[in-house]
């Protein structure tokens, strides 16, 4: 069925028998006056069968009075006939009335409530819930509000972030989003020294102490122990239940530490001339050329080696063939630098401090500064800086326990 | 349907501006244009009209006088004011021209 002939069905066309002795000008005239005739088909010498628009025909009645034809529907094709001939079957309007109408009202219930989204809490919980808020299937659709249902599923379960309510046609669908919440794994929390350290001060306030004051401990000794005991009033009840009491507590001590660092008081330099000398070496398979010197003409140079090659489709560690090197000898010139003591030494003070202050923690309390310069036996002056502060040394470590 | 003979000239005017501006003709001559496909459709524009129509041939007016077409089971598929379309076994095209 082509596009026109859809078009002419939808339009609804008759075929007409015209009859008479100058049907060619009952042709000529329609035509002329825009009414559209389509396959024409002679039958005798009298008569054509025609095909024509419905709306057409009381046009073309009055040309066939003019032109002293006559014509008769033979045959009616398309929709308006189909639904005049249907609308004589009251059945069949009443049918598709009814139909409309029941499509209509059972639209506007609601026939399925989906909920997705569900993990931990169960999705019957909910459905319960939605169910006692009055929301089944069989609801009229007017009657459930998104908003507050939402809100209603969000405040009965506390452990939902999110709840999205719509409705899609004859259906609810409730999305839920679960909030995640941190894993609590039983943790025991010991406290451990931070440094190498004299112990001063030492004030527990939960845990069991491991060392006392005056004692020496070194990194990574533990200071102040957790402990796992039954929970007061359960002494007996044997291992059931447990209690953990993490370390928590102040730990004041001594701490040295040293920055130590050698004067350098030459300075090596050396500084390119600006001369250059370049060899050029040209492989051709096992064939070798060179322009230029072979060993290289300076004393002191700094090498620059190019190599321009066709690359070698098999393996990049083979050298190719044909190959091209350029070597570039830049020479240069070595001098040495006497540098002013005083001003190495202070950039040395100011190197050591800003090492130290990044190693002591905040809080520390600086007691006492020594700086010292000794003539080593290396040959070489060296340098050390040494501060002792007071500071909290207690560092909490964690053990999980489950 | 009729020449006259003072069209005439103005005719071969037009076809010397078609000719000098290469442009298709039968959109500057008031000619029909006649497209025939094998045997079985022949699609007239620029018709003026039928004068005769039976099964076996059909004569189409056009301004330089008419067409008759001869054949088997000939129908006319449509007609328009610029556009007739007839399709059937065609035998035969015959050009008149008002003379005859």
């Amino acid at each position: 069925m082509t596009l026109r002939s859809l078009w002419s069905h939808f339009k609804g066309y008759v075929i007409i028998r015209i009859t008479g002795k100058a049907v060619e000008d009952f042709i000529n005239q329609a035509y002329a006056s825009e009414i559209e005739l389509w396959n024409l088909a002679r039958i005798d010498g009298k008569s054509v069968l025609t095909c024509i628009y419905l709306q057409d025909l009381p046009r073309a009645g009055k040309i066939l009075k003019t032109t002293n034809c006559k014509g008769r529907v033979e045959r009616r094709v398309g929709l308006p006939f189909l639904i005049m001939k249907l609308a004589k079957r009251k059945g069949f309007i009443f049918g598709a009335l009814l139909f409309s109408v029941g499509l209509y009202v059972l639209s506007s219930f609601v026939w399925f409530i989906s909920i997705s989204g569900c993990d931990k809490i169960s999705c019957n919980d909910i459905a319960k819930f939605v169910e006692e808020q009055g929301i089944k299937v069989g609801t009229p659709r007017g009657r459930v509000d998104p908003a507050s249902l939402g809100k209603g599923i969000l405040a009965e379960f506390p452990s939902l972030a999110w709840v999205g309510v719509n409705i899609k046609g004859t259906t609810v669908s409730i999305e839920v989003s679960e909030k995640t919440l941190p894993e609590t794994e039983p943790e025991l929390t010991h406290l451990i020294a931070s440094e190498d350290a004299l112990v001063v001060n030492i004030i527990v306030f939960s845990g069991e102490p491991a060392v006392n004051e005056g004692d020496t401990v070194t990194r990574g000794q533990t200071l102040i122990e957790g402990s796992v005991c039954p929970p007061l009033g359960y002494e007996k009840d044997g291992e059931e239940k447990k209690e953990f009491i993490s370390a928590k507590g102040v730990v004041m001590g001594r701490v040295w530490r040293t920055y130590r660092d050698s004067l350098n008081l030459i300075r090596r330099l050396e500084t390119e001339t600006g001369e250059i000398k370049r060899t050029v070496y040209f492989f051709l398979g096992p064939y070798e050329f060179r322009i230029g010197p072979k060993e290289p003409p300076f004393k002191t140079y700094v090498e620059k080696r190019s190599v321009y090659g066709i690359p070698s489709l098999e393996d990049n560690n083979v050298k190719s063939a044909v190959r091209l090197t350029v070597i570039e000898y830049k020479k240069t010139e070595r001098s040495i630098e006497i540098l002013d003591r005083k001003e190495i030494l202070g950039d040395l003070r100011k190197k050591a401090y800003i090492y130290m202050k990044a190693k002591m923690p905040r809080g520390a309390k600086i007691l006492d500064e020594r700086e010292d310069l000794e003539y080593s036996a290396g040959g070489e002056w060296v340098y050390t800086l040494t501060i002792e502060t007071i500071e909290d040394i207690a560092q909490e470590m964690r053990e999980h326990r489950s | 349907m009729n020449i006259t003979n003072g069209k005439f000239r103005s005719d071969r005017a037009k076809q010397e501006i078609a000719d000098f501006f290469g442009l298709p003709r039968d959109s500057i001559l008031d000619v029909p244009k006649m497209v025939i496909v094998g045997n079985v459709e022949l699609s007239v524009e620029n018709h003026l009209g039928i004068i005769k129509y039976t099964a076996n041939s059909v004569t189409i007016a056009i301004p330089q006088g008419k067409v008759t077409v001869r054949g088997k089971d000939l129908v006319i598929s449509g007609i328009t004011r610029t556009l007739m379309e007839i399709r059937g076994r065609i035998e035969s095209l015959d050009l008149l021209p008002e003379s005859d």
